[in-house]
């Protein structure tokens, strides 16, 4: 602090100079660790406080200018490092024009697709880096012929010389049965015996798909967190969602004319719902509890009915797919072949429009409908994948049925020689149904309907319209497309690679539908939560498919015919052989120790207490919290006695000086502020002081003087409030 | 617009423009570009200066309904120098830090510039976020009162800084929206 200056003032004591006011500020800004780009004042105030931290024209040591430089060059790659993260600053242009022409509820689709598409990438280049360069760099011996096992199988397993077979090439490739002996499915992956000294191509091929999905996890995760509502987070009645949206609903980003007014509707629309909102709440809490009986059973009234639809949508799924597995040589076997992925996506396209449909039946508040019809199409598409995975489960690995057929070899061998391809080859084509799902939509629904609508003005193409660019049912479809790729990477290695692709190209037909021809929709989409709701979707379905993955790969035996695991009765039986082989006995040792009870039971004590003390903690600082609000109430309501006493103390205002009590702080000149044109925000005394007339001082900063507006802003300062407010 | 003198930018300004500001390099050279190409004819851009029309019919700015009060902040005595334009791009670039975009949009929406956003503030803001027929009285005063009842904490019936910081601060909405981009090379 510098020293208080010796000339007398006629000034009230205790109150402080202006110059000295001024040079604590500065002093303050100075030490303080703000970086100057972050500090809200102009250029020429920032070249000068950057200046007093560090001066020019003193001698600077040779560590320090070293220091400086480093800075600026770790700077420079942490902006590039963040540009990386975000997408490779791919497609920039793109979403720069999306966001300016739709706002930034739409644009987050296209950040999301270019998220997936990142992981995607991330995931094949881990995959390629520890599985295939290995492969070819070693290039193992093949082990040779496998076992001479005979089977005895019911039925003959031959084909009926009467079936049609498709030899086109084009049919080959959509049902995988072009690339059954090539890196992209399971059983063409050969090496020899472990040993130790070699590279485990078998342990990376095993870690590699749980590798891929922790990496996705924790990204995933991350960006979770990242777009947090903070709201969730503390307590009761301390929701502020109104007055955040009044100052954060408009997009700053959008530059044309039509969309602006789209926005300001939009922004009305989300108004008034969340008003009525409010005001169905303020009725709710009124009401009695048998009002509130009936409410609950009519919400059970409805989700039931749902549920019902639900389960019966999953059942056609499985009888489609069991069908489909039995029937393999009927002479309709081009058809069954994509009989379980055109069911799926028949039920997911009637799914929601009925659920729509039913939940507007009932009379619900907007959000909770909007709400309610997205977590049942969530769980109608993450339940149909479900389903689909259990009931190739069931035909090939005898899950839930009898187990005669699979005893043997603990799989269906009589049907299935390599029954790892079988299921990549069923991902494989799902995947690729899916892609041309979205494509044939795009071009042979969305586009008709644009033209027929364009072209003819009747009441019915009127009614029609164009479709409109519904952002959540986009994100689901790319999700679910991302747990198939996720569901196959143990069997499909290359999956990702060919979901890249998809995502590439799906992101520039999606953009040519928007542009050409959607209409924007009229509900209004927050970006923020609803981005986390999609990441939440994004978790559920990585979980669908970690739980399959992990049972496949702890306790089903492999094919003997094909593939890396054949003579292990599990696949993660690799890692306890390597462990022995490998390491030594302490490590053994150590190893052994950590997957026993005895770590895991200490373990999980300790994260139950860790969580035990976080959850006390925020109580604690929520009840903190509640506490603080009050007693600035009480302050406040303080202020105001103390300055109704003190207008009664002091005498009449003339008729020149400004209406209301002033405080003694307001009758000095107020100390210079650095704010372009007018004052400095905020509460006195954590930050720069009150507003008041600044004058241009000889260090040169640039203030105006907003003169007439000096005495009226402290007189609006100290309006009386009314007797109701106190 | 005729245009100004044809300067390179100094290395060592492109340098002290990077640290005092939160934009990368290319956008500080194509805010240059779009500078030099407005301002009046044979000045050196360091002491060209814009009007606030001008920056108001930017593509970037020219529909949105706060320009006027943008315009306001971020000049000095009615009129954008380079400096200006380059720290209101850095306040609405996508780098900035939150504290930095709070502080500004705190200004932006002071109406009446007393240091609080009172009443009358936000009576002006959402009759300049909705269009005139979507408009009501009741709307209105709903709005504002919704508003007040949430975020003063203090009951004096208008937001200081540090309720509006606080409002803000729970929603990430805000960082998101609260972003121009003004490069458009």
């Amino acid at each position: 602090m510098l020293p208080l200056r010796s000339v007398p003032s006629e000034r009230a004591p205790g109150v402080p100079e202006p110059e000295e006011l001024w040079e604590a500020e500065m002093e303050r800004l100075r030490c303080s660790g703000v970086p100057v780009r972050g500090l809200p004042y102009a250029m020429m105030d920032k070249r000068l406080i950057w200046q007093l931290r560090e001066p020019a024209g003193v001698q600077t040591l040779r560590w320090q200018r070293w220091q400086r430089r480093r800075q600026t060059v770790e700077r420079r790659l942490r902006e590039a490092a963040q540009r990386l993260a975000r997408g490779l600053g791919l497609w920039e242009a793109a979403l720069y024009e999306i966001g300016g022409l739709f706002g930034t509820g739409i644009r987050s689709y296209f950040t999301f697709l270019r998220f997936l598409l990142l992981l995607n990438l991330l995931s094949l280049l881990l995959t390629a880096s520890l599985v295939l360069l290995p492969l070819a760099w070693l290039r193992p011996p093949d082990p040779g012929p496998a076992l001479n096992l005979t089977l005895q199988c019911p039925g003959s397993c031959q084909s009926q010389p009467g079936v049609l077979r498709f030899h086109n090439q084009l049919w080959h490739v959509l049902t995988g049965r072009a690339f059954t002996n090539t890196y992209l499915f399971y059983g063409a992956y050969r090496v020899g015996p472990e040993s130790s000294s070699v590279y485990s191509i078998r342990l990376a091929y095993l870690l590699s798909p749980l590798a891929c999905l922790l990496l996705c996890f924790c990204g995933t995760l991350r960006r979770m967190v990242k777009g947090l509502p903070q709201k969730t987070m503390l307590g009761q009645g301390y929701q502020a969602p109104l007055s955040a949206k009044v100052f954060s609903s408009w997009d700053f980003c959008i530059r044309v004319q039509e969309a602006a007014i789209i926005k300001k509707h939009e922004i009305s629309n989300e108004f008034k719902v969340e008003l009525e909102e409010g005001r169905r709440f303020q009725l709710m809490q009124q009401q009695t509890r048998a009002q509130r009986a009936c409410h609950l059973l009519s919400y059970l009234r409805v989700n039931i009915l749902i549920g019902l639809l639900v389960v019966g949508a999953i059942s056609a799924i499985f009888w489609a797919t069991k069908y489909s597995q039995d029937n393999k040589e009927e002479s309709l076997f081009l058809l069954l072949q994509y009989l379980p992925p055109g069911v799926i996506a028949l039920v997911n396209f009637l799914g929601p429009l009925l659920f729509t449909f039913l939940v507007q039946l009932e009379n619900y508040p907007p959000n909770t409908e909007v709400n309610l019809t997205l977590m049942w199409c969530v769980v109608l598409k993450l339940a149909s994948l479900g389903m689909f995975s259990f009931s190739l489960g069931q035909t090939i690995l005898c899950i839930g049925r009898d187990k005669t057929s699979c005893e043997s070899y603990g799989y269906n061998a009589c049907d299935y020689q390599c029954w790892e391809n079988s299921v990549g080859e069923e991902l494989y084509k799902l995947s690729i149904f899916n892609f041309l799902l979205t494509v044939a939509f795009a071009f042979l629904v969305t586009l008709p309907r644009r033209l027929l609508v364009d072209q003819f003005s009747g009441r019915f193409w009127a009614w029609l319209e164009r479709e409109e660019f519904l952002v959540p049912k986009n994100v689901l479809d790319i999700v679910a497309g991302q747990t198939i790729t996720w569901m196959g990477l143990f069997y499909c290695p290359l999956l990702p690679l060919l979901n890249s692709v998809f995502l590439f190209l799906t992101f520039y037909i999606k953009k040519y539908t928007l542009l050409k021809n959607s209409r924007a929709s009229s509900r209004p989409f927050r970006a923020s939560s609803s981005t986390f709701f999609f990441q939440l979707v994004l978790l559920l379905g990585l979980l669908l498919a970690a739980v399959p993955l992990g049972y496949v790969v702890s306790s089903i035996h492999s094919s003997w015919d094909c593939g890396l695991f054949t003579n292990y009765s599990a696949p993660w039986q690799v890692v306890p052989e390597l462990v022995a082989l490998g390491l030594p006995p302490i490590g053994q040792r150590a190893l052994h120790y950590l997957g026993s009870h005895a770590f895991s039971f200490p373990l999980l004590i300790m994260l139950s207490l860790v969580l035990t003390v976080c959850i006390s903690q925020t109580q604690a600082n929520a009840r903190a919290i509640h506490r603080l609000r009050k007693q600035l109430v009480w302050q406040v309501q303080e202020k105001w006695h103390l300055v109704e006493d003190l207008s009664r103390l002091l005498p009449e205002p003339g008729p020149s000086d400004s209406p209301g009590p002033k405080s003694p702080a307001s009758q000095a000149s107020r100390p210079r502020s650095f704010c372009p044109g007018f004052p400095c925000p905020g509460s006195p005394g954590a930050r720069a002081p009150p507003p008041g007339p600044s004058v241009v001082d000889a260090a040169g900063l640039r203030s105006t003087c907003p003169g007439p507006h000096g005495t009226p802003a402290s007189a609006r300062r100290f309006r009386f409030p009314s007797v109701a407010e106190l | 617009m005729g245009q100004c003198l044809r300067y390179q930018m100094h290395w060592e300004d492109l340098e002290e423009y990077q640290a005092l500001t939160f934009l990368t390099r290319n956008e500080i050279l194509c805010i240059h570009d779009t500078f030099l190409k407005l301002c009046p004819p044979g000045k050196y851009y360091k002491e060209a200066t814009l009007t606030m029309d001008q920056v108001s019919s930017l593509p970037a700015l020219r529909v949105n309904p706060f320009r006027d009060r943008i315009c306001r902040v971020f000049s000095h005595k009615g009129v954008f120098s380079f400096e200006d334009v380059l720290g209101m791009a850095s306040v609405f670039s996508e780098q900035a830090c939150p504290s930095l975009k709070i502080e500004y949009a705190f200004r932006i929406y002071d109406f009446n510039e007393n240091g609080f956003i009172d009443e009358e503030d936000l009576q002006r803001i959402i009759l300049r976020l909705l269009n005139s027929d979507d408009m009501s009285e009741d709307l209105l005063m709903d709005l504002t009162n919704h508003v007040l009842s949430e975020s003063d904490l203090d009951n004096d019936n208008m937001l200081s800084f540090s309720e509006f910081e606080h409002a803000m601060a729970k929603s990430p909405d805000f960082m998101n929206s609260f972003r121009i981009h003004f490069w458009g090379c």
